[in-house]
């Protein structure tokens, strides 16, 4: 099970205004992005990604094992 | 311009160092902070003004040079109301709902109503969404 304070994220605002939300599992090295709807509130934007996140990972686990 | 205006424009400017190292209300720290100006770049190509990452309650921003004093403030009043806001994973009411507009106009807001950007003043933003702890 991954510890989600040890999961970095990324809010990076691009030229054009878009904003990119990337969540990294620093020890695998693996990463999530999406690019955030502007319309959509931001934190169930990250609750979503982050679900998603666990269960790629969960996956890799899995595969490792 | 004589000497004293050239003094008075050096003042205003918002000084980035005394962001680095510092601890905010929420139990936030600001581990590092960097204006630069080589473009913000990632592996795909895609060039950005300003990226906060995170770990936990630890922030390290970077952000583009060249921006005004008031695109630089307003700036940092965002990336952290939001970066707080998604570090958390129970983070204040005032905030849930907000999409990328309202942390702009939230932003903004802090802005007229407070000024530059200072830890005090970033506190106080913090505070004011609701944000509660050291």
């Amino acid at each position: 099970m991954v510890d989600r304070d040890k999961i970095q994220f990324d809010l990076i605002k691009l030229g054009s205004g878009e904003r990119i939300l990337r969540l990294t599992e620093p020890q695998s090295g693996l990463s999530l992005e999406k690019k955030l709807a502007p319309a959509d509130a931001v934190v169930r934007q990250k609750e979503k990604l982050l679900r998603a996140f666990e269960a790629a990972l969960a996956r890799v686990e899995l595969a490792a094992a | 311009m004589d000497d004293e205006d050239v003094w008075r424009l050096n003042f205003i400017v918002i000084e980035i160092g005394q962001f680095k190292n510092l601890r905010l209300h929420g139990g936030f720290i600001i581990k590092d902070i960097e204006l630069t100006d080589e473009p913000i770049v990632d592996a795909i190509g895609r060039e950005a003004i300003a990226q906060t990452s995170g770990i936990a309650r630890e922030f390290q921003l970077f952000i583009r040079s060249g921006l005004s004093e008031e695109e630089l403030s307003i700036t940092l009043y965002h990336e952290i109301l939001e970066a707080a806001s998604v570090a958390l994973a129970d983070p204040p009411a005032s905030v849930i709902d907000f999409n990328e507009a309202d942390f702009e106009r939230a932003a903004r807001e802090a802005h007229q109503r407070w000024g530059n950007a200072s830890p005090a003043r970033l506190n106080l933003l913090l505070q004011f969404h609701g944000f509660r702890g050291e």
